[in-house]
C-alpha cells in the first residue's frame, strides 16, 4: 500500500501539490484585503478596591483581582444594548443606534474592535506581564478618530454607569433608613403621648404621683401600667436613635463610595488619537496557515481517492492471482521524437535492439 | 520482481533511446512522416542500442516456454495500444537471433492497423489478406528481414474485402501451413475486446502471451478479456511500459 501511495503521489505530484500552494495564494490576498490596517487606541486604567473605607462590592472576593472584577463587569456591560447605545451616542456612530440594523452593526463592531485585558504590553520590553491593577482597554477602528472616540466613550460611559449605579444604591439605602427613622419617630411620639396622657389622668383622679411615695420603691414598681408606658418610650427612643445612626451611616457610605470610585478607577493613560495604522499581521497570517492545512487535507483526500480508484495494473503486485508474470518491459523515454511517432519509434527501437546482438548483414554498421 | 528499468539502472545502463540522429529515410515506408524513424532493416543505425532489452525478451520467451519446440504463439491484449506488436516484434527478433537454426515467422493479423511492412521496410502486399482472399501462395506473402531466419507476413493491402477473412477456414489452413513451414509462428492478433476475431485466432494457436500496458489497462478489463481465451493456452502476462514515478533515491530508501 505504501508503494502505491508513494507512486501515486509522485505520478500526480503537480495535481497534489496544487491545493496547498494554490489555496494560500488565493486566500492570502483576500485575507490582506479583508483585514486592512487598523487604528488602535488604548487606555490604561488603574483599578483597585477602596479597602480603607471598608467598601465591599458584591463582585469582589479574596480570589478576584480588581482588574478581573472591573474587566468582567465592563465586558458584560458591552454585551448589553443599553450600554452599547450609550457608548454609540457619545461617538460619530450615534445615528446607528436609531435602527435595529444599526444596533446589530454596532454590537458587531464593538465585539470585534474592543479588547479588554488584564495584561499589558510593556512598550520597552515588549513582554506581556500579568497585571493586578492596570486594566488596558484597546479599541481598533477603521479610522483614527473612530477608535479614539470609541475608546473614550467606553471609559466615560463605564465611569458614569458605575457612579450612577452606586448613587442608585445609596439613594435606595437612604430611602430605606429614612422610612425606618420616620417609623421609629412616630412610635416614639405615640409612646410619649401615651405616657403623658396617663400621668395627666392620674393627677386628675387625685392620685398622688407615685414618685412621691416613700422609701426606695420607684413609681414604676408601684404602678405597673406606668412602668409599661415608660418602657415603651425607652424602646421607641432606642429604635429612633438606631434609625438615625443607620441613616447617617448610609449617607456616609454613599459619600465614601462616590469618593472611593475616583480612587478605584483612575484613568492613568488617557486615550489619544492614533497617528499610524497597525497592520493586522496576526490575523492575516492565520488565513494562509489555515489554507495550507486545508490544502494538505484536500491533497491527502485526493491521494486516497486516486489510490482507491486506480484499478489499473501497474506492477507485479497488481497482477491477478494465478496469473504468471513473464516480464516487465520498461517505459522507453524517447527523446526528440514527435508524440505521434513515439509508438512506432518505440516498437522499431525495441526491434532494432532485440536484433542488435547479431551483426548487421552486408556489413552495415 | 524488479522491473527491467531497475535492473538496467542497477547496471548503470541507459533506459532512454536517443533517436535524434536518426535522419535516414525509411525505405519502402508509405508514410512520409515516419521518415525520421528508421525502419527495421539492414540500414537501421546501431546507435539505437538499448542495452538489456534483448535480455529482457530472452527472459520473456524463456518463461513462456516459447522457441524450444515447433509451435504457434499469439501475442494478445485486452484493448488497443498496449504494445502487442512491439512485444511480437521483439520476441520474434530475439528468438530468431538466439536460435539461428530455427525459422521464425511473424504474422500480422491486425488488419485495421497494419504496421509491419513499414517497420521492416517492405512492400505491404501481398500479405495475409491476399493469401486468405485471393489464394495467393503463402510463400509469396512471407518476406525476408535483416535476419535470415526471420520472415514476416504483413497484413496485406486489399481495398475490397468481403466477410471476415480471419474467421474463414482459409485462415485455419494458413496457420497450419505456417506451422509446417516454420519452427515458431508468432501471430500479432488484434485486441480481444475491440475485435472478436482475436478470440477465434487464439483457438488456432498453441499458446497466448498476454500484454498489459502498465497503468493503462484496468484489471477488470483484463479479467473480462481473459475469459474469452482458453486458460490452458495462457503462457503468462507481460507488463509493458512500466515506470516508477518515485525518484530512485526514495525507492532505494524505502525499498520499493
Amino acid at each position: 500500500m505504501i508503494t502505491k501511495i508513494v507512486e501515486a503521489f509522485f505520478r500526480h505530484k503537480f495535481l497534489l501539490l496544487l491545493p496547498p500552494l494554490l489555496m494560500p495564494a488565493i486566500v492570502t490576498p483576500v485575507a490582506i484585503m479583508a483585514n486592512p490596517p487598523v487604528y488602535e487606541t488604548s487606555v490604561g486604567v488603574w483599578v483597585g478596591r477602596p479597602a480603607y473605607l471598608g467598601f465591599k462590592d458584591d463582585n469582589t472576593s479574596a480570589w478576584v483581582t480588581g482588574v478581573q472584577s472591573q474587566s468582567g463587569r465592563l465586558a458584560e456591560l458591552l454585551r448589553t444594548r443599553a450600554f452599547v447605545d450609550d457608548v454609540a451616542k457619545r461617538t460619530s456612530l450615534a445615528p446607528l443606534a436609531s435602527s435595529a440594523a444599526g444596533e446589530a452593526r454596532l454590537n458587531d463592531l464593538i465585539s470585534r474592535s474592543v479588547v479588554i485585558g488584564a495584561t499589558s504590553t510593556g512598550p520597552a520590553t515588549g513582554a506581556a506581564t500579568a497585571a493586578e491593577h492596570l486594566l488596558v482597554i484597546r479599541v481598533q477602528g477603521s479610522t483614527a478618530q473612530l477608535s479614539y472616540e470609541l475608546c473614550k466613550a467606553i471609559v466615560d460611559a463605564y465611569q458614569e454607569k458605575t457612579a450612577a449605579d452606586q448613587s442608585d444604591d445609596a439613594s435606595i439605602a437612604e430611602d430605606f433608613y429614612q422610612s425606618q427613622l420616620q417609623d421609629s419617630q412616630q412610635k416614639l411620639t405615640k409612646a410619649s403621648q401615651d405616657l403623658r396622657r396617663y400621668i395627666a389622668a392620674q393627677q386628675a383622679a387625685g392620685i398622688d404621683s407615685p414618685t412621691d411615695a416613700p422609701g426606695s420603691l420607684t413609681a414604676a414598681m408601684l404602678d405597673p401600667r406606668l412602668g409599661a408606658l415608660q418602657d415603651n418610650v425607652q424602646t421607641a427612643q432606642y429604635a429612633f436613635k438606631n434609625a438615625q445612626t443607620a441613616l447617617q451611616q448610609s449617607q456616609q457610605s454613599a459619600l465614601m463610595a462616590a469618593q472611593g470610585q475616583q480612587y478605584s478607577f483612575q484613568v492613568l493613560d488617557p486615550p489619544q488619537v492614533p497617528t499610524i495604522a497597525t497592520p493586522q499581521t496576526k490575523k492575516i497570517i492565520v488565513y494562509p496557515i489555515a489554507a495550507v492545512v486545508g490544502g494538505l487535507i484536500l491533497s491527502t483526500v485526493l491521494l486516497v481517492l486516486i489510490v482507491a480508484s486506480d484499478r489499473s495494473i501497474r506492477s507485479e503486485a497488481d497482477v491477478m492471482a494465478g496469473m504468471r508474470l513473464l516480464g516487465a518491459v520498461p517505459h522507453l523515454r524517447l527523446k526528440r521524437v514527435p508524440k505521434n511517432l513515439r509508438p512506432v519509434a518505440t516498437r522499431r527501437a525495441i526491434g532494432a535492439v532485440a536484433g542488435a546482438a547479431l551483426p548487421a548483414p552486408g556489413g552495415a554498421k | 520482481m524488479a522491473t527491467m528499468t531497475d535492473e538496467l539502472n542497477s547496471l548503470g545502463m541507459p533506459t532512454s533511446v536517443e533517436l535524434g540522429r536518426m535522419n535516414g529515410t525509411a525505405s519502402g515506408g508509405r508514410d512520409s512522416s515516419l521518415q525520421t524513424v528508421h525502419a527495421l532493416s539492414t540500414d537501421a543505425p546501431r546507435e539505437w542500442t538499448f542495452a538489456g532489452v534483448e535480455e529482457l525478451f530472452r527472459t520473456i520467451y524463456t518463461r513462456a516456454g516459447t522457441g524450444f519446440s515447433r509451435e504457434v504463439v499469439a501475442v494478445c491484449s485486452a484493448i488497443d495500444g498496449e504494445g502487442k506488436t512491439t512485444m511480437a516484434v521483439g520476441l520474434a527478433i530475439a528468438v530468431a537471433q538466439d536460435f539461428p537454426s530455427r525459422r521464425v515467422l511473424l504474422v500480422e493479423t491486425d488488419l485495421e492497423r497494419p504496421v509491419l511492412a513499414d517497420d521492416f521496410a517492405t512492400e505491404p502486399a501481398p500479405g495475409l489478406l491476399d493469401c486468405l482472399v485471393d489464394d495467393t501462395p503463402l510463400q509469396d506473402a512471407c518476406r525476408p528481414t535483416f535476419l535470415e531466419n526471420l520472415h514476416i507476413v504483413p497484413a496485406g493491402q486489399l481495398t475490397h474485402v468481403s466477410g471476415r477473412p480471419l474467421r474463414s477456414s482459409q485462415m485455419a489452413a494458413a496457420v497450419d501451413r505456417m506451422r509446417q513451414m516454420y519452427d515458431l509462428v508468432i501471430l500479432d492478433v488484434p485486441s480481444i475486446l475491440s475485435n472478436s476475431d482475436a478470440a477465434l485466432l487464439t483457438d488456432l494457436v498453441d499458446g497466448v502471451i498476454w500484454v498489459v500496458r502498465a497503468g493503462v489497462t484496468a484489471a477488470p478489463l483484463v479479467t473480462r478479456a481473459l475469459e474469452q481465451i482458453e486458460e490452458i493456452k495462457l503462457r503468462g502476462l507481460v507488463l509493458n511500459s512500466t515506470q516508477s514515478a518515485a525518484p530512485n533515491w526514495l525507492r532505494r530508501l524505502i525499498g520499493i
